[in-house]
């Protein structure tokens, strides 16, 4: 009794995983099909001051560039 | 961790369109798609004011919301894109954004669809970081090179502000500080009534500080 | 507007007496003029604006000092642009407002480098440096380049080196107007488009039939441009030369080369080649210098210039020699201290510069261990002296707070020491900072520097050259490094700023209603100027043309005014060929009053004729916008392509015509020339619209 059932859900579990049959949420889980941008880019193109990986300093890197964006540090 | 956001300060935009053209130049984009666009509101009376909108990276995007095959992903940064081999081109999202920031190629009196594409915030797509595969789907991976989007890299008055949400929201706030903010605010008097107080610079007593600072 | 400020400032005793009194010469007449003339119900009648704005306007200014005058074309495109400007200087001059930071009448250049070619190039009426066509320009030039006077002088046809020659704005007329009218032997044969479109000038219907009658018409461009497609274009009413040779000359653009370029605050800055000439295309400089041999003074032009290979191993000259002839050549406004390694260097720090000041803040170039402390950047001129002088530039003229070696100034010594038994030399006490002589002076040349005992002072290598020369010719630089370095004066002079302008038509601004005019009891309150018989060159006609349209408001009663669009540069054809700027605007389009359109039918986006006095007809789509009142209409100038409804686009040359394509407004607009400056009057015109 036990060995079909073990035999029935091992079935079950086979046909279900052929399904490959996608999450019925709306949004989407798990993690994100785009690569993490501390991984950086083309090294002719990627800026030097930060350190590739490093989420940290990617993170401390983009916060400095923005405030570019800000005439009150720019001009003293 | 870092939220990224566009802030438009609706106060400096001069309609000048240099984000517009800088997006299409820097992610090809093609003819009929606008992933940016300033819009104007009063055009030639006083109180015309120009901003620019694209996508705004919403925390709790309508797009995904309703997006029947779940092309949308939000990366760890808060910015909201999309797989192009999953989308559908139904144009629900398009229907959903009260931006506008979907775009579908036009062709004809009801259109031609095709895959939905826009802003990215310069971040690419789900493609390897700077792959020609990524910018000929979905334009430059600017943030994976340590940069942020073009737009507001380029804009002439700084009205365009990007980056991490806290980031640019401090920026503006002590840009509000330095001019003088209180009943000028933007959108204070369409939000607390006093409407015309809102409309006319002319109004605005002569900042005593603003001699000092700038 | 001017005169309506002005008028509430002497009213009120807003005027800076103490100023006026120490730098400016004839202001009481303008005050008197002002005061008599230009009250408020004047003022309105004129210009629209009522007295309670315009004193509004005159308080702020007033109170909120010191301010800063900006335009573009605005004020120059009239037959009293002249006067406009004038006015724009003496308000300033009453406000205490020039020479001071934050302060000043400033001119915001249209174009990249429009600056730089005016300082250095295409005036008819003067040689580099706004030395004029005088002998003594000539002969200083002469000098400079290493070539005989004699031998340019006989160049040129008898009387025509120091006669100015004709404006770009009326080549057409150079071409058309009967022989015997024309102020030199023939009349224009040969034109060349240097990096100039045909669209951004007047009268397009009489620019055609000048075109189709030319022997020679050359066009140098990155783009063929307008020029192309409307020399080839058929004109029932424009008779074709058959001898006309057309050429299109392709020339790079500025990324394909380098050298130096001037802004709107005068700095230089250099820029760098960035890729490789592409195509057929070759520098302006080479095609110069090719040109040059093949019409037999390539030698001579090219003399103290370094050639180096070019495109397809040509030789073309060096470009960093072209700046040194520059800074070897134009003393007067101080073009000669910023050599290619100066600016070099500011490029390679621009970091060190403040961005408030466009001062340095200290900075060692790590390649020449150059110190960049107190430099303004791009060595704004005038830029004094030789570059060893290391002048800083001049960031605002006329600012006697500073000292000149700090790029301070004073008012020139341009116009004589004395008018009407008042000296125009500045007040005793009015000087730079630290000027040596603390009253005024006139400006410097070797027998004042005798006078004065500083002419020991000079090297016996500087006094060789510089004997019986001024400062603006002599070739050492000397004078003008003893005069300044060793005594902290000004070259040219301390003087006062003129108000009253004695060889101005108007001495004092006065207000002419434009030759075409919605308003005959304005023209006849405010008549324009007599006709000339001979005015750089060709009869240029005012009052026959307004006299003839007095009541042209009868069939044209909206003003029609043109100008810029952000998207677009100059006549468009480079800018519409650009994907992400013409898609912006796709349409030459009018921009139209509600009211307006809805008296005439016509609908956002309709196809709308605009027809003018010319008897021209182009059609535009309809802009409907509150951005311009009932009186007034606006289309933007940069199309071309299309011609009174025509396509153009078959007469492009194969796969060169832009992506957009429009209407020319300049194919429509009327005959009207500044009275001084020959500029065209293209900001007021008038028009009807009616929907196609």
């Amino acid at each position: 009794m036990n060995r079909i059932a073990m035999i029935l859900s091992a079935l079950t579990l086979a046909a279900l995983a052929g399904c490959s049959q996608k999450p019925q949420t709306l949004t989407q889980t798990g993690a994100p099909p785009s690569q993490d941008p501390w991984m950086g880019a083309n090294p002719a193109f990627t800026e030097k001051d930060w350190k590739i990986g490093d989420k940290a300093s990617w993170q401390r890197a983009i916060d400095r560039r923005a405030q570019d964006q800000n005439e009150y540090v720019r001009m003293r | 961790m870092a939220r990224m956001k566009f802030i438009c300060d609706a106060e400096r935009c001069i309609n000048c369109n240099g984000c517009v053209t800088a997006c299409k130049n820097e992610n090809e984009v093609p003819w009929g798609v606008n992933r940016r666009r300033v819009v104007t509101m009063n055009e030639g009376v006083p109180g015309e004011k120009s901003i620019s909108v694209a996508c705004m990276h919403c925390s709790d995007a309508p797009c995904m919301a309703v997006c029947p095959v779940s092309c949308f992903y939000r990366t760890a940064e808060g910015v909201v894109l999309h797989d192009k081999d999953v989308c559908i081109g139904c144009g629900y999202c398009s229907y959903a954004c009260p931006f506008g920031a979907p775009q579908f190629p036009a062709n004809g009196e009801f259109g031609l669809r095709g895959k939905m594409d826009k802003c990215t915030f310069c971040a690419g797509g789900p493609a390897p970081n700077g792959s020609e595969e990524q910018f000929k789907e979905y334009g430059r991976d600017r943030l994976a090179e340590g940069k942020l989007p073009i737009c507001a890299e380029m804009c002439s008055t700084k009205a365009l502000l990007a980056g991490d949400g806290e980031v640019i929201a401090d920026i503006l706030r002590d840009r509000v500080l330095h001019r003088g903010g209180g009943a000028e605010l933007w959108g204070w008097g369409t939000a607390y009534g006093k409407a015309d107080a809102q409309s006319a610079p002319a109004a605005q007593p002569a900042p005593t500080t603003q001699g000092a600072s700038s | 507007m001017y005169k309506r400020q002005l008028y509430h400032i002497f009213k009120n005793g807003w005027e800076d007496q103490d100023y006026i009194d120490a730098r400016v010469w004839g202001m009481d007449k303008v005050k008197e003029d002002v005061l008599a003339k230009w009250n408020p119900d004047a003022v309105k009648e004129v210009s629209g604006v009522d007295g309670d704005t315009t004193f509004a306007i005159a308080k702020m200014l007033h109170e909120n000092k010191p301010g800063t005058i900006v335009w573009c074309m605005g004020q120059t495109q009239h037959t009293i642009g002249h006067a406009i400007v004038r006015a724009s200087c003496i308000l300033q001059l009453a406000l205490g407002n020039v020479g001071k930071s934050g302060g000043g009448t400033n001119i915001y250049r249209g174009h990249d480098n429009v600056q730089g070619a005016t300082d250095v190039g295409p005036n008819p009426d003067s040689l580099p440096g706004y030395y004029g066509v005088i002998d003594g320009a000539w002969k200083h030039y002469a000098a400079v380049w290493g070539v005989d006077y004699e031998w340019i002088k006989g160049r040129f046809a008898p009387g025509m080196m120091t006669k100015p020659g004709m404006t770009v704005s009326r080549w057409i007329d150079g071409v058309l107007t009967p022989n015997d009218m024309v102020d030199q032997g023939p009349n224009l044969r040969a034109h060349i488009f240097w990096g100039h479109a045909p669209n951004s000038q007047t009268r397009g219907l009489d620019m055609k039939k000048a075109m189709n009658k030319l022997d020679l018409l050359v066009v140098i461009d990155p783009y063929p441009s307008a020029t192309a497609a409307m020399a080839a274009m058929p004109a029932d009413d424009a008779p074709l030369n058959p001898n006309r040779a057309v050429y299109l000359l392709p020339a790079t653009t500025q990324f394909e080369t380098s050298g130096s370029v001037t802004a709107s605050n005068r700095s230089l800055q250099w820029r760098e080649k960035v890729i490789e000439p592409m195509f057929e295309s070759r520098t302006d400089h080479m095609i110069m210098a090719q040109l040059a041999d093949r019409l037999g003074f390539g030698k001579e032009l090219v003399k103290n210039y370094k050639m180096v290979p070019g495109k397809g191993g040509m030789m073309e000259p060096e470009t960093e020699s072209i700046l040194r002839e520059i800074n070897r050549a134009v003393w007067t406004i101080g073009y000669t201290g910023q050599s290619p390694e100066r600016l070099k260097i500011h490029m390679r720090n621009m970091h060190v510069f403040d961005v408030k000041t466009l001062r340095a803040r200290g900075g060692i170039d790590k390649e020449t261990g150059y110190k960049l402390d107190g430099e303004y950047f791009g060595l704004p001129w005038p830029c004094y002296g030789t570059p060893e002088l290391r002048h800083p530039g001049t960031a605002n003229l006329y600012d006697t707070s500073l000292n000149v070696m700090e790029g301070g100034g004073n008012f020139r010594a341009n116009f004589g020491v004395e008018r009407d038994g008042q000296s125009l030399l500045a007040a005793d006490g009015s000087c730079s900072k630290g000027a040596d002589i603390q009253t005024g002076y006139p400006e410097f040349d070797s027998v004042l520097l005798k006078k004065l005992g500083w002419w020991n002072e000079l090297t016996d290598a500087e006094k060789k050259a510089a004997d019986g020369k001024n400062w603006k010719t002599d070739p050492s630089g000397g004078i003008i490094r003893v005069v300044m370095k060793n005594h902290s004066c000004h070259p040219f002079g301390n003087a006062r700023a003129r108000a009253v302008v004695w060889n101005f038509p108007d001495p004092i601004p006065q207000h002419r209603e434009p030759l075409y005019s919605v308003r005959p009891d304005m023209v006849v309150k405010y008549p324009t100027y007599d006709d000339k018989k001979t005015f750089w060159r060709l009869p240029t006609l005012y009052k026959t043309v307004q006299d003839q349209n007095i009541d042209i408001v009868k069939k044209f009663p909206l003003i029609l005014t043109s100008g810029r669009l952000v998207e677009y540069e100059g006549g468009g054809d480079e800018t519409r060929s650009n994907p992400w700027l013409a898609e912006l605007q796709q349409f030459a389009f009018v921009q139209v009053n509600p009211a307006v359109a809805n008296d005439r039918n016509i609908r956002e986006g309709d196809d709308v004729w605009v027809s003018t006095p010319t008897g021209a007809r182009i059609k535009v789509r309809a802009r409907i916008t509150e951005a311009v009142d009932r009186s007034t209409v606006f289309i933007p100038f940069h199309f071309a392509g299309h011609w009174q409804g025509k396509d153009l686009r078959q007469y492009y040359p194969e796969g060169a015509a832009p992506i957009v394509l429009g209407e020319a407004v300049n194919t429509a607009t009327t005959y009207g020339y500044d009275a001084v400056t020959m500029m065209q009057e293209t900001k007021t015109t008038v028009c009807q619209l009616e929907r196609a």
